[in-house]
């Protein structure tokens, strides 16, 4: 029977339920083999990665469909109308519909080149003439369909690459469950990745190209974490600037990108009191600024050749919007603004003017009591709290794998990014609700490699997702939108209970009241209120409550960092005192 | 989801444990707990994510008037069930067109949609004004009104059936999380139900319910199953399909009675089943047994013998023989009964002399399949009989599974295509593939491909290679029917003269895999011992491991 069992592929062993504790067990009372070490075997031949892969196809090939279509759809087809019909020069002066091109060069060319395809392929809706009508059915799908193969180019790739990098890394670490073997922890992670309720909401449902930026960090994070190749940097540095140039929210997690790069290029280890190595440090940093400029300047040089610098700043830029957008996103300025409507309410003062603050786009709405806030008090604030991270970015050089317990500098990299993302979610000026991603998306393959990682990601990613549900309105997305939701949490929740991360009460009671808040905007609101009276409340209350579960990972991210830079002073703590 | 690794207990204990649940009671109720619990929330709520997701696309008939469709006709049975006495709902009237999407379900269907009719928004379901009406609210509301259709029936059902049939093997609860999973998933029936627009699952859910009590071997279930398949017969006609592997399941266990203890005992036993069926009939069509005509009047509207042999473009052999032979197109209802019965035959001969519960399964899947292919009045979407038996026979044999699933869908492709969803289809056909190989590590079969009673790795490895070559057969032949399916249709000279030849390129297909089907479910029948014999062996935990099959290379 033995016999028979080795016999079997590994995946096959683990899957009859024998991890390869209880194999090593085995063997080594058989006295035949040496304890055996599984790595990670993060291959798409495995057929659960297989299945994992077709399922996030399949949902996506689902979500193609020509019915619904929001008004980012218009605008990205009046983009690509643009682009194709408009020359470069005039790309961002021209006004062919209310939807001007706000987003930076590269993606404008990203959109001339789909509209390329558009055009051999024969789509119809792709001229000037249809700028600023809906969209037709055959346009929709092929507009889905390239999200969807970009969305495999960019981010199914990065994110496989990352999982592959980061759980093979981890070794012997028994800083999971031992109930978690490598590859379901590996598993586990790409299905929170491919299969992210966000990305599915965001990009397909509401429509957006935020996979292409996502997908372009995750490989950037991939090279910066990589210690053995020189040439990663570079590459590393050019592939940043380019997700930068699709899309600028990425200046957000910049200054920690930056940093590591520095942090990595300069002190590698050795220490640095040779001039030698001193010069041979600020050589590699030359090279690098070299490349990151010429790739910037490679992408902008049309704008530049036409003058067009300050036009498409300015596009891109618009800090003539408010505090909020129209929707609040959950964070500290989403609570702020709720804590002023109530001082509004409790004091009777200019109640009107307060409570009509849910408006147009670009209308900065002053506050009813409190001070209002201004943007450069925001970035202050959001570069403030970044600074933890920024430090332990410039710190990484120092950082050695084989004494940090299985932290490895990838997983450093990827958490300090995505907690620099939430410094700028949290504390940002004009942030959308969609922006979490870029928060939630670097977290999601590290969240199972340690069950702080877990904490963190749990209530950042429910609390973050439930902030995007109110982008989907329509009777008939209502269903789907909520089992988005639930599925993702309750899976959470079992992936939590396999790595035996405990909730807390507190953590217990927010999760339940998400359910009990969901009921009262879906049924118990309109019977209250009815259709048209105070239809502003249950979104405020949406972002309130997400906000909260936002500021609390906010803060055990804060947590973590230091943590974190106390484990690293640690380690480098007793390697000096040997050296000296 | 990945928890049937983790939740592994001994076979002893779970076959203990389903002894007690046998003893206790047959009903809904014994759901399984442990750990199984989680993983079967966290597959029902994404099946009732997939659902609402294929609810979006459009349904049959959306906004084309005077006719509409399916979901037009669901509506106006509807507003006819709630605004007219019982007895007026099945004969023409002025309130009552019969040509408007007459009422021409038995009268479960009836009280379903008058229970569901309460709870509409009052205005569309209002007499004669309301027809054709249409509105996002509405429709979302009826899509969810199929979604909690599904939940109260058809989730229960079947996590009923997982935990009844997975019982005695090794790996039970991977098997059971499977069935569930393969079954709660499967494709066609999302696709007909959620883009389409029917109630079928609840007909399949009554059926399913009733093969996981009349499992059980003891007379109270029987009785019950008996009871639960007379609902399933009077919400949907159609189950009739599975009539006769029913009745011979039954009558093989009473002669199983009879052989045991005697002519009394398996009279009484034959005495309370009829009592069942007679009591559940009599209580369903209280409201019409006054008079004959009443009762005659909803026959006809149930049995609409005068419609021809089949409707639309159907894979059954009367549709797709006539292309090739005319006279075969007017075939006669009792040649079509000669025909099926002939074809049935050697199922129900089967599961009469070893009433076991997979040869019972397999029966159900023979018979179904035969009264598909030759039966008369047949529906393109009738294919899901046949189907819903088949893949419950997926933790035996999974790879007949997919390829059914792959193939009904194929079948009633041409259909999903006219209505708008032929992205849909796309998305389920890759959805099987998904399902199969999560849960079978590949769409390799565990039923024996021959009889040689050695399990040596060689033959089984042979035997996933043989598989791995019909899995790379069946995608091509179904990729080329695509490809064929499209370029016809892009060619006018052809269209002009045969307008549905991209229809019949794809319902041949579908017709010749069927037949294929048939053969293979023929030749599993004298098998199913060996097959039984290797897995009741309470002993041979290794067994099951040693055809763990290869990883399917997708094509």
């Amino acid at each position: 029977m033995d016999g028979a069992r080795e016999l079997l592929p590994l995946a096959a062993r683990e899957r009859e339920g024998e991890y390869h504790e209880s194999r090593t067990l085995v063997e080594l009372a058989k006295g035949t083999t040496k304890p055996v070490y599984i790595m990670a075997r993060v291959t798409l031949l495995d057929p659960t990665l297989a299945s994992l892969l077709t399922l996030s196809v399949a949902l996506r090939v689902l979500l193609l469909h020509a019915r619904y279509a929001s008004t980012d759809l218009n605008v990205h087809r009046d983009w690509m109308a643009l682009t194709w019909n408009v020359h470069v020069r005039d790309w961002y002066t021209a006004e062919i519909s209310q939807w001007t091109l706000d987003y930076p060069p590269l993606f404008a060319y990203l959109e001339y080149a789909l509209a390329g395809v558009a055009h051999v392929l024969q789509v119809p809706g792709f001229e000037l003439e249809d700028a600023g009508t809906q969209v037709n059915a055959s346009a929709t799908v092929f507009l889905r369909s390239t999200v969807l193969v970009l969305e495999i180019l960019f981010l199914f790739s990065g994110m496989y690459v990352l999982v592959g990098s980061l759980y093979h890394d981890r070794g012997a670490d028994a800083a999971t469950a031992p109930s978690v073997t490598q590859s379901s922890a590996a598993t586990m992670a790409l299905s929170l990745g491919w299969l992210s309720p966000g990305i599915l909401m965001v990009d397909y449902m509401h429509f957006q190209y935020n996979s292409i930026a996502l997908g372009l960090l995750l490989w950037t994070c991939v090279l910066l974490g990589n210690e053995r190749k020189r040439l990663a940097l570079d590459v590393g540095v050019a592939l940043f600037v380019t997700a930068l140039n699709t899309k600028h929210t990425l200046l957000y997690v910049a200054p920690c990108i930056g940093a590591a790069v520095l942090g990595v290029s300069f002190n590698a280890g050795e220490d640095l009191k040779s001039a030698w190595s001193l010069l041979q440090r600020c050589l590699t940093l030359l090279r690098l600024g070299v490349v990151g400029t010429v790739c910037m300047l490679a992408i902008w040089s049309p704008f530049i050749y036409h003058g067009q610098i300050a036009h498409v700043l300015m596009r891109m830029f618009p800090f003539q919007r408010g505090l909020l957008h129209s929707y609040w996103a959950p964070n500290l300025w989403a609570l702020y603004a709720g804590t002023d409507k109530l001082l509004a309410f409790v004091m009777g003062s200019e109640r009107e003017k307060a409570w009509s603050t849910r408006g147009l786009v670009g209308v900065m709405h002053p506050f009813a009591v409190l001070p209002s806030v201004g943007p450069r008090a925001c970035s202050a604030l959001s570069l403030a709290a970044m600074i933890p991270a920024i430090l332990l970015m410039l710190r990484l050089g120092n950082l050695r794998k084989s004494c940090f317990h299985g932290k490895t500098r990838l997983g450093i990299v990827l958490f300090s990014t995505a907690y620099c993302a939430l410094c700028s979610f949290v504390f940002g000026y004009h942030v959308h609700e969609k922006a979490i991603l870029l928060c939630v998306i670097p977290l999601a393959p590290l969240s199972t490699l340690a069950p702080e990682y877990m904490r963190i990601f749990r209530i950042l990613a429910c609390a973050g997702y439930y902030g995007l549900l109110p982008l989907l309105f329509t009777p008939a997305e209502q269903v789907p939108k909520c089992a988005f939701f639930v599925l993702h949490s309750v899976y959470l929740h079992r992936v939590s209970q396999k790595m035996q991360v405990n909730e807390s009460a507190g953590e217990w009671l927010y999760m339940r009241g998400f359910v009990v808040l969901e009921l009262y905007c879906q049924f118990v609101h309109t019977w209250w209120f009815g259709h048209d009276r105070m239809h502003f409340l249950p979104l405020m209350l949406v972002s309130m409550y997400a906000a909260c579960g936002v500021l609390v990972a906010w803060a055990m991210g804060l947590g973590r960092l230091f943590a974190l830079h106390c484990e690293l002073t640690a380690q480098n703590g007793p390697k000096s005192a040997k050296s000296e | 989801m990945e928890d049937e690794t983790s939740a592994r207990t001994d076979t002893e204990a779970e076959q203990a444990r389903a002894v007690t649940r046998v003893a206790l009671d047959g009903s809904a109720s014994a759901m399984p707990v442990g750990p199984r619990r989680g993983a079967l929330a966290v597959i029902t709520l994404a099946a009732v994510l997939w659902h609402s997701l294929v609810a979006m696309y459009p349904y049959s008939g959306e906004g084309l008037p005077p006719m509409y469709g399916d979901f037009e006709a669901q509506r106006h049975w509807m507003e006819l069930t709630v605004n007219l006495p019982p007895r007026m709902w099945y004969v023409e009237s002025e309130l009552n067109d019969l040509k408007y999407w007459g009422l021409d379900y038995p009268p479960l269907s009836a009280y379903m949609a008058r229970l569901f009719a309460s709870f509409a928004p009052p205005e569309s379901v209002a007499l004669v004004t309301s027809r054709g009406f249409e509105s996002e609210v509405f429709r979302a509301w009826m899509r969810n009104s199929v979604i909690v259709a599904d939940l109260l029936v058809w989730f229960p059902a079947v996590a009923l059936f997982a935990s009844t049939y997975a019982t005695r093997r090794t790996a039970a609860e991977r098997d059971e999380t499977a069935l569930f999973a393969v079954l709660v998933a499967m494709p066609c029936l999302v696709l007909i139900d959620h883009a389409h627009f029917q109630y079928n699952a609840v007909g399949l859910g009554l059926f399913v319910l009733s093969v996981a009590l009349l499992l059980r071997d003891s007379l109270v279930p029987d009785a019950l199953g008996c009871f639960a398949f007379c609902l399933a017969l009077n919400f949907k006609q159609m189950n009739l399909y599975y009539a006769l592997a029913v009745a011979f399941y039954l009558l093989g266990k009473a002669s199983q009675r009879l052989r045991a203890s005697g002519l009394a005992h398996a009279f009484t036993y034959l005495l309370i089943l009829a009592g069942a069926v007679f009591v559940t009939f009599a209580s369903v069509w209280w409201p019409w047994l006054g008079t004959w005509d009443d009762v005659r009047a909803v026959l006809l509207r149930v049995f609409p013998l005068h419609r021809g042999v089949y409707e639309d473009k159907v894979a059954n052999a009367w549709c797709s023989l006539g292309l090739f032979y005319r006279p075969l197109r007017r075939v006669t209802p009792w040649a079509c009964l000669c025909a099926t019965l002939l074809a049935s035959a050697p199922f129900c001969l089967s599961v009469l002399t070893k009433p076991d519960r997979r040869t019972f399964v397999l029966a159900c899947a023979g018979v179904s399949l035969s009264f598909f292919l030759f039966s008369y009045q047949v529906h393109e979407k009738h294919v899901l009989l046949p189907l819903t038996a088949v893949t419950m026979l997926c933790s035996d044999a999974p790879w007949l599974s997919v390829w059914m699933n792959a193939v009904a869908m194929l079948s009633v492709f041409p259909l999903l295509d006219r209505e708008g969803s032929s992205l849909a289809y796309v998305g389920s056909q890759l959805l099987n593939v998904c399902v199969h190989l999560f849960f079978f590590r590949g769409i390799d079969d565990s039923m024996p491909p021959s009889k040689s009673t050695s399990s040596s790795s060689s033959s089984s490895a042979a035997a996933a290679a043989g598989h791995r070559w019909r899995a790379v057969a069946v995608t091509c032949h179904i990729v080329a029917c695509h490809a064929a399916y499209e370029f016809v249709r892009r060619l006018p000279c052809l269209i002009k003269r045969w307008p549905d030849l991209p229809t019949y390129v794809v319902t041949v297909s579908s017709f010749l895999h069927l037949c294929a089907m048939y053969v293979v479910l023929l030749r599993l029948l004298p098998r199913l011992p060996h097959a039984q014999r290797r897995y009741s062996s309470s002993a041979g935990t290794a067994e099951y491991s040693i055809t763990e099959p290869q990883p399917l290379k997708l094509g």
